[in-house]
Protein backbone atom coordinates (compact mmCIF):
# COMPACT_ATOMS: atom_id res chain seq x y z
CA UNK A 1 0.00 0.00 0.00
CA UNK A 2 1.27 3.52 -0.93
CA UNK A 3 1.45 5.89 1.46
CA UNK A 4 -1.63 8.23 1.02
CA UNK A 5 -0.24 12.29 0.15
CA UNK A 6 -2.19 15.00 -0.67
CA UNK A 7 -5.65 15.22 -2.72
CA UNK A 8 -3.21 16.57 -5.29
CA UNK A 9 -2.20 12.92 -6.79
CA UNK A 10 -4.89 12.14 -9.02
CA UNK A 11 -5.09 15.99 -10.36
CA UNK A 12 -1.54 15.48 -11.50
CA UNK A 13 -1.88 11.82 -13.11
CA UNK A 14 -4.47 13.34 -14.66
CA UNK A 15 -3.06 16.32 -16.36
CA UNK A 16 0.04 13.54 -16.94
CA UNK A 17 -2.63 11.05 -19.58
CA UNK A 18 -3.81 14.79 -21.04
CA UNK A 19 -0.43 15.41 -22.11
CA UNK A 20 0.94 12.51 -23.18
CA UNK A 21 -2.42 11.31 -24.69
CA UNK A 22 -1.71 13.89 -27.40
CA UNK A 23 1.54 12.78 -28.84
CA UNK A 24 1.28 8.73 -28.04
CA UNK A 25 -0.51 6.01 -29.22
CA UNK A 26 -3.24 4.02 -26.70
CA UNK A 27 -0.93 1.53 -25.69
CA UNK A 28 2.50 3.50 -25.18
CA UNK A 29 3.64 1.90 -22.27
CA UNK A 30 4.30 5.79 -20.88
CA UNK A 31 0.73 6.57 -21.20
CA UNK A 32 -0.74 3.03 -19.36
CA UNK A 33 1.75 4.19 -16.67
CA UNK A 34 0.02 7.11 -16.28
CA UNK A 35 -3.26 5.49 -16.08
CA UNK A 36 -2.35 3.34 -13.36
CA UNK A 37 -1.09 6.01 -10.85
CA UNK A 38 -4.58 7.90 -11.59
CA UNK A 39 -6.46 4.83 -10.57
CA UNK A 40 -4.21 4.29 -7.60
CA UNK A 41 -4.63 7.66 -6.66
CA UNK A 42 -8.21 7.63 -6.95
CA UNK A 43 -8.18 4.49 -4.80
CA UNK A 44 -5.84 6.37 -2.67
CA UNK A 45 -8.38 9.16 -2.28
CA UNK A 46 -11.26 7.22 -1.76
CA UNK A 47 -9.83 5.31 0.97
CA UNK A 48 -8.86 8.17 2.79
CA UNK A 49 -12.62 9.42 2.24
CA UNK A 50 -13.52 6.42 3.72
CA UNK A 51 -11.46 6.57 6.62
CA UNK A 52 -12.24 10.31 7.49
CA UNK A 53 -15.69 9.39 8.08
CA UNK A 54 -14.68 7.29 10.68
CA UNK A 55 -15.61 7.18 14.49
CA UNK A 56 -13.50 7.70 17.21
CA UNK A 57 -12.92 4.60 18.56
CA UNK A 58 -14.97 3.08 21.60
CA UNK A 59 -12.66 1.99 25.13
CA UNK A 60 -14.11 -1.76 24.34
CA UNK A 61 -12.87 -1.44 20.51
CA UNK A 62 -9.47 -0.01 21.50
CA UNK A 63 -8.94 -3.25 24.32
CA UNK A 64 -10.39 -5.68 21.23
CA UNK A 65 -7.98 -4.40 18.62
CA UNK A 66 -4.86 -3.80 21.14
CA UNK A 67 -5.34 -7.45 22.11
CA UNK A 68 -5.57 -9.05 18.82
CA UNK A 69 -2.79 -6.65 17.09
CA UNK A 70 -0.49 -7.38 20.78
CA UNK A 71 -1.25 -11.16 20.57
CA UNK A 72 -0.46 -11.50 16.65
CA UNK A 73 2.32 -8.95 16.62
CA UNK A 74 4.17 -10.74 18.99
CA UNK A 75 3.82 -7.90 22.06
CA UNK B 1 23.23 -78.20 56.74
CA UNK B 2 26.04 -76.03 57.69
CA UNK B 3 26.49 -73.04 55.17
CA UNK B 4 30.52 -72.81 55.57
CA UNK B 5 31.15 -76.70 55.85
CA UNK B 6 32.42 -76.51 52.47
CA UNK B 7 33.41 -73.91 50.08
CA UNK B 8 30.54 -72.23 48.71
CA UNK B 9 30.20 -69.72 45.36
CA UNK B 10 28.45 -67.16 46.32
CA UNK B 11 26.87 -64.30 44.21
CA UNK B 12 27.04 -60.73 46.17
CA UNK B 13 23.78 -58.64 45.05
CA UNK B 14 23.97 -55.45 45.39
CA UNK B 15 21.23 -52.14 44.87
CA UNK B 16 20.67 -48.98 45.45
CA UNK B 17 17.43 -47.16 44.91
CA UNK B 18 18.73 -43.59 43.75
CA UNK B 19 21.88 -43.07 42.49
CA UNK B 20 22.01 -39.33 43.83
CA UNK B 21 25.23 -37.51 44.88
CA UNK B 22 27.69 -40.01 47.07
CA UNK B 23 24.82 -43.06 46.11
CA UNK B 24 28.40 -44.33 44.69
CA UNK B 25 29.84 -44.12 48.06
CA UNK B 26 26.86 -46.21 48.95
CA UNK B 27 27.23 -48.53 46.75
CA UNK B 28 30.72 -49.25 47.49
CA UNK B 29 30.22 -49.68 51.29
CA UNK B 30 27.82 -52.42 50.06
CA UNK B 31 30.34 -53.99 48.34
CA UNK B 32 32.76 -53.78 50.67
CA UNK B 33 30.81 -55.15 53.70
CA UNK B 34 29.72 -58.35 51.14
CA UNK B 35 33.09 -59.23 50.43
CA UNK B 36 34.21 -58.99 53.86
CA UNK B 37 31.32 -61.95 54.89
CA UNK B 38 32.35 -64.03 51.95
CA UNK B 39 35.95 -63.60 53.02
CA UNK B 40 35.19 -64.75 56.49
CA UNK B 41 33.18 -67.54 55.92
CA UNK B 42 35.87 -68.79 53.21
CA UNK B 43 33.73 -68.47 50.13
CA UNK B 44 34.78 -67.55 46.40
CA UNK B 45 32.71 -64.58 44.69
CA UNK B 46 30.80 -66.36 41.86
CA UNK B 47 30.19 -62.75 40.48
CA UNK B 48 28.94 -59.25 41.58
CA UNK B 49 24.69 -58.43 40.25
CA UNK B 50 24.45 -54.67 40.38
CA UNK B 51 21.29 -52.45 39.98
CA UNK B 52 21.44 -48.93 40.75
CA UNK B 53 19.24 -46.42 40.98
CA UNK B 54 16.67 -48.85 40.51
CA UNK B 55 13.90 -49.59 43.08
CA UNK B 56 12.68 -52.74 44.72
CA UNK B 57 9.36 -51.91 46.08
CA UNK B 58 8.19 -51.68 42.55
CA UNK B 59 7.35 -55.54 41.40
CA UNK B 60 6.84 -54.31 37.45
CA UNK B 61 10.01 -52.18 37.52
CA UNK B 62 12.58 -54.41 35.54
CA UNK B 63 15.88 -55.32 37.43
CA UNK B 64 18.47 -56.58 35.07
CA UNK B 65 21.39 -57.67 37.07
CA UNK B 66 18.51 -58.89 39.78
CA UNK B 67 16.89 -60.86 36.42
CA UNK B 68 20.37 -62.38 35.68
CA UNK B 69 20.91 -62.96 39.62
CA UNK B 70 17.68 -65.34 39.30
CA UNK B 71 18.64 -66.90 36.03
CA UNK B 72 21.94 -67.43 37.43
CA UNK B 73 20.65 -69.71 40.34
CA UNK B 74 18.13 -71.59 38.22
CA UNK B 75 21.14 -72.33 36.46
CA UNK B 76 22.78 -73.17 39.97
CA UNK B 77 25.69 -71.10 38.80
CA UNK B 78 26.13 -70.78 43.36
CA UNK B 79 24.34 -71.72 46.12
CA UNK B 80 25.10 -68.60 48.52
CA UNK B 81 24.03 -65.46 47.96
CA UNK B 82 25.44 -62.49 49.72
CA UNK B 83 23.16 -58.92 50.37
CA UNK B 84 23.58 -55.86 52.58
CA UNK B 85 19.99 -56.32 53.52
CA UNK B 86 16.82 -58.68 52.74
CA UNK B 87 15.51 -55.10 51.70
CA UNK B 88 18.37 -54.93 49.06
CA UNK B 89 17.17 -57.89 47.67
CA UNK B 90 13.70 -57.93 47.38
CA UNK B 91 11.08 -55.52 49.03
CA UNK B 92 7.59 -57.96 47.50
CA UNK B 93 6.19 -60.41 49.63
CA UNK B 94 6.04 -62.96 47.01
CA UNK B 95 9.39 -62.59 45.34
CA UNK B 96 10.98 -63.38 49.30
CA UNK B 97 8.70 -66.28 48.94
CA UNK B 98 10.42 -67.83 45.79
CA UNK B 99 14.01 -66.88 47.53
CA UNK B 100 12.61 -68.46 50.81
CA UNK B 101 11.55 -71.88 48.46
CA UNK B 102 15.01 -71.43 46.80
CA UNK B 103 16.36 -71.78 50.32
CA UNK B 104 14.65 -74.86 51.43
CA UNK B 105 14.65 -76.90 47.97
CA UNK B 106 18.24 -75.98 47.12
CA UNK B 107 19.77 -75.17 50.36
CA UNK B 108 20.75 -72.01 49.21
CA UNK B 109 22.62 -70.05 51.89
CA UNK B 110 21.17 -66.25 52.26
CA UNK B 111 23.39 -63.93 54.54
CA UNK B 112 23.41 -60.64 55.25
CA UNK B 113 25.64 -58.12 56.32
CA UNK B 114 22.92 -57.24 59.22
CA UNK B 115 23.39 -60.50 60.50
CA UNK B 116 22.86 -63.69 58.52
CA UNK B 117 18.99 -64.70 57.34
CA UNK B 118 19.51 -68.38 57.38
CA UNK B 119 16.29 -69.22 55.37
CA UNK B 120 16.64 -73.10 55.64
CA UNK B 121 15.73 -72.56 59.52
CA UNK B 122 11.61 -71.73 60.47
CA UNK B 123 13.15 -69.13 62.58
CA UNK B 124 15.25 -67.81 59.76
CA UNK B 125 12.20 -67.49 57.60
CA UNK B 126 9.89 -66.09 59.90
CA UNK B 127 12.89 -63.50 60.78
CA UNK B 128 12.76 -62.53 56.77
CA UNK B 129 9.19 -62.40 56.17
CA UNK B 130 9.20 -59.94 59.36
CA UNK B 131 11.31 -58.01 57.08
CA UNK B 132 9.63 -58.02 54.15
CA UNK B 133 6.65 -57.45 56.02
CA UNK B 134 8.13 -54.27 57.51
CA UNK B 135 9.59 -53.58 53.99
CA UNK B 136 6.11 -53.53 52.45
CA UNK B 137 4.79 -51.45 55.11
CA UNK B 138 7.84 -49.15 54.85
CA UNK B 139 6.59 -48.27 50.87
CA UNK B 140 2.91 -47.97 51.83
CA UNK B 141 3.57 -45.60 55.09
CA UNK B 142 6.21 -43.76 51.99
CA UNK B 143 3.23 -43.23 49.22
CA UNK B 144 0.88 -42.48 51.93
CA UNK B 145 3.71 -39.36 53.13
CA UNK B 146 3.91 -38.71 49.16
CA UNK B 147 -0.16 -38.03 48.82
CA UNK B 148 -0.37 -36.32 52.20
CA UNK B 149 2.87 -34.17 50.88
CA UNK B 150 0.55 -33.57 47.43
CA UNK B 151 -2.48 -32.45 49.51
CA UNK B 152 -0.37 -30.62 51.92
CA UNK B 153 1.47 -28.44 48.74
CA UNK B 154 -2.10 -28.22 46.97
CA UNK B 155 -3.70 -27.17 50.02
CA UNK B 156 -0.29 -24.55 50.73
CA UNK B 157 -0.76 -22.92 47.22
CA UNK B 158 2.57 -24.72 46.04
CA UNK B 159 3.25 -25.84 42.02
CA UNK B 160 2.80 -29.81 42.71
CA UNK B 161 5.39 -32.12 41.74
CA UNK B 162 5.90 -34.25 39.04
CA UNK B 163 6.03 -33.03 35.40
CA UNK B 164 6.69 -29.04 35.05
CA UNK B 165 4.28 -27.20 33.60
CA UNK B 166 5.15 -25.11 29.87
CA UNK B 167 5.89 -21.59 31.75
CA UNK B 168 6.99 -22.58 35.01
CA UNK B 169 9.82 -24.75 36.87
CA UNK B 170 9.23 -27.22 39.05
CA UNK B 171 9.58 -24.88 41.60
CA UNK B 172 7.04 -22.63 40.68
CA UNK B 173 9.41 -19.70 39.42
CA UNK B 174 8.31 -18.31 36.00
CA UNK B 175 10.35 -19.12 32.47
CA UNK B 176 10.43 -16.11 31.08
CA UNK B 177 10.23 -17.22 27.26
CA UNK B 178 8.09 -20.03 27.70
CA UNK B 179 5.74 -17.61 29.65
CA UNK B 180 5.90 -14.94 26.78
CA UNK B 181 4.79 -17.91 24.73
CA UNK B 182 1.90 -19.22 27.26
CA UNK B 183 0.52 -15.37 27.45
CA UNK B 184 0.64 -15.63 23.72
CA UNK B 185 -1.55 -17.99 23.09
CA UNK B 186 -4.25 -16.75 25.58
CA UNK B 187 -3.61 -13.26 23.98
CA UNK B 188 -4.08 -15.21 20.33
CA UNK B 189 -6.97 -17.12 21.38
CA UNK B 190 -8.83 -14.03 23.48
CA UNK B 191 -8.15 -11.98 20.27
CA UNK B 192 -10.91 -14.24 18.11
CA UNK B 193 -8.05 -16.65 17.03
CA UNK B 194 -9.62 -20.39 16.90
CA UNK B 195 -6.74 -23.59 18.67
CA UNK B 196 -5.45 -24.12 14.66
CA UNK B 197 -5.09 -20.64 14.01
CA UNK B 198 -2.83 -20.45 17.10
CA UNK B 199 -1.27 -23.67 15.81
CA UNK B 200 -0.41 -21.87 12.38
CA UNK B 201 0.33 -18.85 13.64
CA UNK B 202 3.34 -20.45 15.96
CA UNK B 203 4.66 -22.83 13.64
CA UNK B 204 5.21 -20.26 10.98
CA UNK B 205 7.03 -18.08 13.84
CA UNK B 206 9.41 -20.93 13.91
CA UNK B 207 8.33 -21.45 17.70
CA UNK B 208 8.08 -24.84 18.51
CA UNK B 209 6.72 -26.59 21.71
CA UNK B 210 8.92 -27.63 24.90
CA UNK B 211 9.82 -30.96 23.39
CA UNK B 212 10.71 -29.42 20.27
CA UNK B 213 7.66 -30.70 18.25
CA UNK B 214 5.07 -28.25 16.57
CA UNK B 215 2.15 -27.31 18.57
CA UNK B 216 -0.81 -28.67 18.03
CA UNK B 217 -4.43 -27.97 18.99
CA UNK B 218 -5.50 -30.38 21.99
CA UNK B 219 -1.92 -28.82 23.95
CA UNK B 220 -2.57 -24.97 22.64
CA UNK B 221 -6.67 -26.38 24.81
CA UNK B 222 -4.35 -27.93 27.35
CA UNK B 223 -2.61 -25.13 28.55
CA UNK B 224 -5.71 -22.50 27.73
CA UNK B 225 -7.89 -24.29 30.12
CA UNK B 226 -5.13 -25.29 32.59
CA UNK B 227 -6.39 -23.32 35.88
CA UNK B 228 -3.03 -22.95 37.13
CA UNK B 229 -2.37 -20.12 34.32
CA UNK B 230 -4.48 -17.75 35.99
CA UNK B 231 -2.97 -18.96 39.28
CA UNK B 232 -5.52 -21.24 40.72
CA UNK B 233 -4.18 -24.29 42.52
CA UNK B 234 -4.96 -27.74 41.63
CA UNK B 235 -4.58 -31.06 43.20
CA UNK B 236 -5.41 -34.19 40.96
CA UNK B 237 -6.94 -32.44 38.05
CA UNK B 238 -9.56 -30.43 40.06
CA UNK B 239 -8.57 -26.93 41.67
CA UNK B 240 -8.48 -27.07 45.41
CA UNK B 241 -10.36 -23.36 45.13
CA UNK B 242 -6.94 -21.87 46.57
CA UNK B 243 -4.89 -19.42 45.01
CA UNK B 244 -1.43 -21.22 43.89
CA UNK B 245 1.75 -19.58 45.55
CA UNK B 246 3.17 -18.75 41.91
CA UNK B 247 2.77 -15.80 39.77
CA UNK B 248 -0.50 -16.40 37.46
CA UNK B 249 0.23 -15.48 33.44
CA UNK B 250 -3.43 -14.13 32.83
CA UNK B 251 -5.58 -12.30 34.80
CA UNK B 252 -8.06 -14.34 36.28
CA UNK B 253 -10.77 -12.70 33.80
CA UNK B 254 -9.30 -13.32 30.82
CA UNK B 255 -8.71 -17.25 32.08
CA UNK B 256 -12.76 -17.52 32.82
CA UNK B 257 -13.96 -15.60 29.27
CA UNK B 258 -11.54 -18.04 27.37
CA UNK B 259 -12.81 -21.07 29.15
CA UNK B 260 -16.24 -20.20 28.47
CA UNK B 261 -15.33 -19.54 24.80
CA UNK B 262 -13.99 -23.25 24.91
CA UNK B 263 -16.74 -24.92 27.05
CA UNK B 264 -19.87 -23.31 24.45
CA UNK B 265 -20.12 -24.44 21.23
CA UNK B 266 -22.53 -20.90 20.97
CA UNK B 267 -19.09 -18.96 21.25
CA UNK B 268 -17.80 -20.22 18.10
CA UNK B 269 -19.28 -17.81 15.89
CA UNK B 270 -19.32 -17.09 12.45
CA UNK B 271 -17.22 -14.42 12.34
CA UNK B 272 -14.36 -15.77 14.61
CA UNK B 273 -13.32 -18.56 15.89
CA UNK B 274 -13.45 -20.96 13.08
CA UNK B 275 -10.70 -21.82 10.70
CA UNK B 276 -11.75 -20.13 7.24
CA UNK B 277 -10.23 -19.72 4.48
CA UNK B 278 -10.61 -16.31 3.03
CA UNK B 279 -11.04 -12.72 4.72
CA UNK B 280 -14.64 -11.84 3.76
CA UNK B 281 -16.45 -15.09 4.07
CA UNK B 282 -19.58 -14.71 6.24
CA UNK B 283 -17.57 -11.77 7.63
CA UNK B 284 -18.84 -9.15 4.70
CA UNK B 285 -22.70 -9.41 4.06
CA UNK B 286 -24.90 -8.98 0.52
CA UNK B 287 -25.29 -5.24 -0.23
CA UNK B 288 -28.96 -6.22 -2.04
CA UNK B 289 -30.54 -9.13 0.68
CA UNK B 290 -27.95 -8.35 3.55
CA UNK B 291 -27.30 -12.23 3.46
CA UNK B 292 -23.85 -13.20 4.14
CA UNK B 293 -21.35 -13.62 1.41
CA UNK B 294 -19.43 -16.76 0.89
CA UNK B 295 -16.71 -17.39 -1.57
CA UNK B 296 -17.73 -18.76 -4.73
CA UNK B 297 -15.66 -21.47 -7.60
CA UNK B 298 -12.17 -20.02 -5.64
CA UNK B 299 -11.77 -16.14 -6.75
CA UNK B 300 -15.20 -14.85 -6.24
CA UNK B 301 -17.28 -13.81 -3.37
CA UNK B 302 -21.36 -14.53 -3.97
CA UNK B 303 -24.23 -14.38 -1.77
CA UNK B 304 -26.66 -17.37 -0.26
CA UNK B 305 -29.11 -15.96 -3.01
CA UNK B 306 -26.53 -14.91 -6.05
CA UNK B 307 -27.99 -11.56 -5.43
CA UNK B 308 -24.27 -10.36 -6.52
CA UNK B 309 -21.04 -12.09 -7.71
CA UNK B 310 -17.90 -10.29 -7.22
CA UNK B 311 -13.44 -10.70 -7.77
CA UNK B 312 -12.68 -11.38 -4.75
CA UNK B 313 -8.72 -9.92 -5.08
CA UNK B 314 -9.65 -6.19 -5.29
CA UNK B 315 -12.32 -6.13 -2.85
CA UNK B 316 -10.11 -7.90 -0.24
CA UNK B 317 -7.57 -5.42 -0.93
CA UNK B 318 -9.21 -2.58 -0.30
CA UNK B 319 -10.44 -3.38 2.99
CA UNK B 320 -7.27 -4.38 4.18
CA UNK B 321 -5.68 -0.94 2.93
CA UNK B 322 -8.72 0.85 4.42
CA UNK B 323 -8.51 -0.96 7.91
CA UNK B 324 -4.48 -0.37 7.36
CA UNK B 325 -4.88 3.29 6.88
CA UNK B 326 -7.30 3.47 10.15
CA UNK B 327 -4.68 2.33 11.72
CA UNK B 328 -2.22 4.50 11.16
CA UNK B 329 -4.20 7.56 12.25
CA UNK B 330 -2.41 9.14 14.89
CA UNK B 331 -5.49 8.05 17.44
CA UNK B 332 -3.93 4.40 16.90
CA UNK B 333 -0.37 5.43 17.32
CA UNK B 334 -0.08 4.51 21.09
CA UNK B 335 -2.33 1.25 20.52
CA UNK B 336 0.30 -1.40 20.72
CA UNK B 337 2.30 0.64 23.40
CA UNK B 338 2.47 -1.99 26.26
CA UNK B 339 0.65 -0.83 28.68
CA UNK B 340 1.99 -1.36 32.44
CA UNK B 341 0.87 -4.46 34.14
CA UNK B 342 -2.37 -2.96 36.24
CA UNK B 343 -3.18 -1.22 32.75
CA UNK B 344 -3.18 -4.53 31.56
CA UNK B 345 -5.12 -5.98 34.21
CA UNK B 346 -7.77 -3.03 34.14
CA UNK B 347 -8.03 -3.78 30.65
CA UNK B 348 -8.65 -7.55 31.09
CA UNK B 349 -11.17 -6.74 33.69
CA UNK B 350 -13.37 -4.49 30.85
CA UNK B 351 -13.07 -6.50 28.19
CA UNK B 352 -14.74 -9.54 30.97
CA UNK B 353 -17.34 -7.54 31.89
CA UNK B 354 -18.14 -6.47 28.28
CA UNK B 355 -18.30 -10.39 27.25
CA UNK B 356 -20.41 -11.34 29.90
CA UNK B 357 -22.87 -8.41 28.90
CA UNK B 358 -22.87 -10.11 25.49
CA UNK B 359 -22.89 -13.61 27.24
CA UNK B 360 -25.62 -12.50 29.14
CA UNK B 361 -27.57 -11.36 26.02
CA UNK B 362 -27.10 -14.01 23.85
CA UNK B 363 -28.28 -16.36 26.78
CA UNK B 364 -31.54 -14.40 26.54
CA UNK B 365 -31.68 -14.54 22.86
CA UNK B 366 -30.91 -18.38 22.96
CA UNK B 367 -34.08 -18.82 25.71
CA UNK B 368 -31.64 -19.93 28.27
CA UNK B 369 -32.24 -17.45 30.56
CA UNK B 370 -36.07 -15.62 31.65
CA UNK B 371 -36.35 -11.99 31.41
CA UNK B 372 -36.29 -11.07 34.68
CA UNK B 373 -32.92 -13.31 34.95
CA UNK B 374 -31.58 -11.35 32.28
CA UNK B 375 -32.63 -8.16 33.87
CA UNK B 376 -30.76 -8.36 37.40
CA UNK B 377 -27.51 -10.23 35.42
CA UNK B 378 -27.29 -7.61 32.91
CA UNK B 379 -27.63 -4.90 36.18
CA UNK B 380 -24.74 -6.93 37.51
CA UNK B 381 -22.46 -6.96 34.63
CA UNK B 382 -23.09 -3.36 33.90
CA UNK B 383 -22.01 -2.50 37.28
CA UNK B 384 -18.90 -4.74 37.17
CA UNK B 385 -18.44 -3.16 33.69
CA UNK B 386 -18.90 0.39 35.12
CA UNK B 387 -16.23 0.14 38.02
CA UNK B 388 -13.57 -1.80 35.77
CA UNK B 389 -13.93 0.83 33.47
CA UNK B 390 -13.81 3.62 36.09
CA UNK B 391 -10.41 1.51 37.31
CA UNK B 392 -8.85 1.99 33.50
CA UNK B 393 -9.80 5.45 33.89
CA UNK B 394 -8.09 6.40 36.82
CA UNK B 395 -4.81 4.29 35.30
CA UNK B 396 -1.89 5.37 32.84
CA UNK B 397 -3.12 9.38 31.84
CA UNK B 398 0.71 9.72 30.95
CA UNK B 399 2.49 6.38 31.25
CA UNK B 400 1.76 4.98 28.04
CA UNK B 401 2.99 8.10 25.98
CA UNK B 402 6.10 7.25 27.09
CA UNK B 403 6.02 4.00 25.07
CA UNK B 404 4.53 5.05 21.93
CA UNK B 405 7.55 5.75 20.22
CA UNK B 406 8.79 2.62 20.47
CA UNK B 407 5.27 1.11 19.99
CA UNK B 408 5.01 -1.47 16.81
CA UNK B 409 2.78 -0.27 14.17
CA UNK B 410 -0.84 -1.40 14.55
CA UNK B 411 -1.01 -1.05 10.52
CA UNK B 412 2.19 -3.12 9.96
CA UNK B 413 0.98 -5.70 12.82
CA UNK B 414 -2.23 -5.54 11.08
CA UNK B 415 -0.94 -6.37 7.92
CA UNK B 416 1.29 -8.96 9.13
CA UNK B 417 -1.44 -10.98 10.95
CA UNK B 418 -2.99 -14.32 10.57
CA UNK B 419 -6.65 -14.45 8.15
CA UNK B 420 -8.47 -14.94 11.09
CA UNK B 421 -6.93 -12.08 13.51
CA UNK B 422 -7.16 -9.91 10.45
CA UNK B 423 -10.88 -10.90 10.15
CA UNK B 424 -11.35 -10.10 13.76
CA UNK B 425 -9.81 -6.86 13.65
CA UNK B 426 -12.15 -5.91 10.26
CA UNK B 427 -15.21 -7.32 12.38
CA UNK B 428 -14.26 -5.22 15.20
CA UNK B 429 -13.97 -1.60 13.50
CA UNK B 430 -16.24 -2.15 10.20
CA UNK B 431 -19.61 -3.36 8.35
CA UNK B 432 -18.61 -4.34 4.66
CA UNK B 433 -21.72 -4.94 2.27
CA UNK B 434 -21.02 -5.51 -1.39
CA UNK B 435 -22.74 -3.82 -3.75
CA UNK B 436 -23.08 -5.02 -7.34
CA UNK B 437 -20.64 -4.33 -10.01
CA UNK B 438 -20.85 -2.37 -12.78
CA UNK B 439 -21.45 -4.41 -15.54
CA UNK B 440 -19.51 -4.72 -18.76
CA UNK B 441 -16.73 -2.89 -17.21
CA UNK B 442 -13.15 -4.95 -15.53
CA UNK B 443 -12.71 -1.59 -14.17
CA UNK B 444 -13.19 -2.49 -10.04
CA UNK B 445 -14.96 0.42 -8.86
CA UNK B 446 -14.51 0.85 -4.93
CA UNK B 447 -17.70 2.50 -4.40
CA UNK B 448 -19.57 -0.51 -4.50
CA UNK B 449 -17.92 -1.69 -1.42
CA UNK B 450 -19.61 -0.31 1.14
CA UNK B 451 -17.79 -0.07 4.37
CA UNK B 452 -19.26 1.05 7.13
CA UNK B 453 -18.06 1.74 10.76
CA UNK B 454 -18.98 0.63 14.09
CA UNK B 455 -19.35 2.42 16.55
CA UNK B 456 -20.23 -0.06 19.58
CA UNK B 457 -19.06 -3.40 20.44
CA UNK B 458 -18.75 -5.60 17.69
CA UNK B 459 -20.30 -9.19 17.79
Amino acid sequence: MVAISGGTAATNARARIAALSRSREADDPELLDARRDLRTAQLEAHIRKVVDSAPPLTTEQRQRLALILAGTSRG
Amino acid sequence: MSASSQRRGAAIYLRISLDQTGEGLAIERQRQECHRIVTERGWRVTKEYVDQSITASDARKRRPQYDALVRDFEAGLYDALVCYDLDRLTRQPRQLEDWIDAAEGRGLAIVTANGEADLTTDAGRLFARIKAAVARAEVERKSARQTAAARQRAALGRPPLGVRLTGYLPTGEVVKEEAAVVRRIFALFHGGESLRGIVQTLATEGISARNGRPWNPSTIRGILSNPRYAGRAVYRGAETGELGSWEPLVSEDVFRVVNARLADPRRKTVRLGTDRKHLGSGLYACGVCEGPIQAWSGERYRCRDGCITRSMVPIDSLVLAVIAERLRRPDMADLLAAPPEDATNAMDAVTAAQNRVDAIAADYDGGLIDGTRFAVATAKAKAELKTAEGRLAQLAPNEALATVLAAPDPAEAFLGSSLMAQRAVIGTLTTVHLDRGTRYTRTFDPETVRIGWRTGASS
